[in-house]
C-alpha cells in the first residue's frame, strides 16, 4: 500500500525530528565542522540531510547552545562547533526527557489489551 | 576540483544562498558553505559530476536561505487562513458585481464608443477590481500574519501572552459582523474608485471632453493623502473582520483612521476649491442658478464628521462592554453548567 508508506515515512520523520539536536548536542562535545558531524550522525544510524543540519547548527549556536570557531590552520578554513555549558546543561536535560519518554512509550505499548 | 567551470557553479549556488542573507551572516556562512560542500564533493571522489551530485543534494539555494533564516515561508498561516479565505470571497462577492453594474450603467448611460464596447470596458473594470482587491486583501492578511495577530483578538505566542480573560462571553461571540466590515470595504473601494473615475467622466461634456467634478489641482496633494487614508480604512475594515471583537489596539486603530478622514475633509472643504470652475460654469449654465458650493460642502463635511464621531463612539461603547462583560464572567450558563 503506497498510501499508507507515504503516512508511515511522515510520522518517522517527525520522530526523528527533535532527536537530531539531542544527538547533535551529543557528538559535539569535541569540537566537529559540519560535514563531519554528519558522517559521524550516519555512521551511528542517524539520517539528517545537510541542508537541514547545517542550519540548523547555526540555529543552536545563536541559542547559545554552541560555540563555533574558525580554524585556518587546515587545507581549507573551516567552522568547528562545541557545545558551550548552558548546551551541556540542555543536553542533560533532553536525555532525562528521552529516557521518560521511551520508558512512556515502552510501558504504554506493552500494555495493550490491558 | 581542477575545473574552473565547477569551481564557477560552486561560487554561483553560494553567492544564490549568502545573498539572501543579512550582510554578515551572509558572508559567514559563505565561508563555511564552500569549505562544506568542498568537503562534501572530497568525500565522493572529488570528480567533475560530484559537485553537481552535491548540489543536488543540498538542494534549492532559496530555501537552504530560508532554513538559515528560520523565517516563515508563507503569506498567511493556518490560524488566520479560514478568515482569509471568508474575508476574500465575501469583499470579491460585494465588490465585483457593484464595480460591474456601476460601470455598465455608467457606460451604457453614455455609450460613447458603442454598446459593446461599453459591456466590454464594463467586464474589464470588474475584473481588474476583482484582482486588485484580491491582492489588496492578501497584502493586508501578509502583515497581520507577520504582526502576529490572529482571530479573536488574542495573541499567538510569538507576538506575546495570550489571556484568557480575554475570551469573549458565552453567547456573545463576534461583535463586528463580517458582512458590516464588507460593506465598509465597498465603501470605501467605490470611493477610491469614483475619485479616479471621475477625472475621465461625467454628466457635462464641453466639446466631447468630460468635465471632472473635482478640481484638477488637488491631484498634487490632497487625492494622494486620501488614497492613503483610504487604504489604512481598508487595512482597519480587515482588521475587524478577522478580529471580530474590540480590542483595545483595533479601537485605537478605528479611532484613528476616523480622525484622520474627518480631519481631512473639514480640512479640504475648509481652505480649498473642490469643485472644478469649469463644473460649476456648466451647472450654472444648465440651471441657470449658481453651484451651491458652500451648502454642498457643509453638509459633506458634517456628515463625514458625524459619521466619523459616531462610529468611534459606538466601538469605544462595545470595546467597553467586553471589557465589563469579561470582568463580571457574563455568560448565565456557566454556573449552570458546573452544577451538572
Amino acid at each position: 500500500m503506497d498510501g499508507i508508506d507515504d503516512v508511515l515515512a511522515g510520522h518517522a520523520q517527525e520522530l526523528r525530528r527533535g532527536s537530531v539536536v539531542l544527538a547533535c548536542l551529543g557528538v559535539l562535545r569535541e569540537p566537529r565542522y559540519g560535514y563531519a558531524l554528519l558522517d559521524v550522525l550516519r555512521e551511528a544510524g542517524i539520517e539528517v540531510d545537510g541542508n537541514t543540519l547545517y542550519p540548523l547548527l547555526r540555529r543552536l549556536e545563536r541559542q547559545g547552545l554552541l560555540t563555533s570557531a574558525w580554524t585556518t590552520d587546515e587545507a581549507r578554513p573551516r567552522k568547528y562547533y562545541t557545545v558551550s555549558p548552558s548546551g551541556e546543561r540542555v543536553r542533560e536535560r533532553l536525555a532525562a526527557e528521552w529516557t521518560a519518554l521511551d520508558a512512556s512509550i515502552r510501558a504504554l505499548l506493552k500494555g495493550k489489551g490491558t | 576540483m581542477k575545473a574552473g567551470r565547477s569551481n564557477d557553479l560552486v561560487e554561483r549556488y553560494v553567492w544564490a544562498v549568502a545573498r539572501r542573507l543579512p550582510k554578515d551572516v551572509g558572508a559567514d556562512v559563505a565561508r563555511e558553505l564552500r569549505a562544506t560542500i568542498a568537503d562534501m564533493v572530497e568525500a565522493r571522489g572529488g570528480e567533475e559530476d560530484d559537485v553537481r551530485q552535491v548540489l543536488l543534494e543540498l538542494g534549492d539555494p532559496a530555501r537552504l536561505a530560508d532554513e538559515y533564516r528560520a523565517k516563515p515561508r508563507f503569506l498567511v498561516g493556518p490560524e488566520l487562513y479560514p478568515v482569509y479565505v471568508r474575508v476574500l470571497i465575501a469583499v470579491l462577492l460585494v465588490v465585483v458585481p457593484l464595480v460591474l453594474v456601476v460601470t455598465l450603467v455608467a457606460e451604457l448611460w453614455d455609450p460613447v464608443e458603442g454598446v459593446p464596447l461599453g459591456v466590454l470596458a464594463g467586464v474589464q473594470a470588474a475584473v481588474q477590481t476583482g484582482v486588485m482587491v484580491a491582492f489588496g486583501v492578501t497584502l493586508v492578511f501578509a502583515v497581520l500574519e507577520r504582526a502576529g495577530v490572529t482571530p479573536g483578538g488574542a495573541r499567538s505566542p510569538r507576538g506575546g501572552s495570550w489571556d484568557p480573560d480575554s475570551l469573549p462571553p458565552v453567547g456573545e461571540g463576534r461583535q463586528i459582523s463580517i458582512a458590516g466590515a464588507v460593506a465598509g470595504l465597498a465603501f470605501l473601494s467605490l470611493l477610491l474608485g469614483w475619485v479616479v473615475w471621475q477625472r475621465s467622466h461625467s454628466v457635462f461634456r464641453v466639446g466631447g471632453e468630460p468635465v471632472p467634478l473635482l478640481d484638477g489641482a488637488l491631484w498634487d496633494v490632497w487625492v494622494p493623502a486620501l488614497v492613503v487614508i483610504v487604504i489604512a480604512g481598508i487595512a482597519v475594515e480587515v482588521w475587524k473582520a478577522v478580529s471580530g471583537v474590540w480590542t483595545t489596539a483595533l479601537v485605537a486603530a478605528n479611532v484613528a483612521v476616523n480622525t484622520a478622514f474627518a480631519a481631512f475633509f473639514v480640512a479640504l472643504l475648509a481652505t480649498q476649491r473642490v469643485v472644478s470652475p469649469a463644473f460649476e460654469a456648466e451647472f450654472e449654465k444648465l440651471s441657470g442658478e449658481e453651484f451651491p458650493g458652500g451648502v454642498v460642502a457643509f453638509a459633506f463635511a458634517a456628515v463625514v464628521v458625524g459619521i466619523s464621531v459616531g462610529d468611534s463612539v459606538d466601538c469605544v461603547l462595545a470595546w467597553r462592554r467586553r471589557r465589563r462583560g469579561a470582568a463580571l464572567g457574563v455568560g448565565g450558563d456557566s454556573t449552570r453548567a458546573v452544577e451538572d
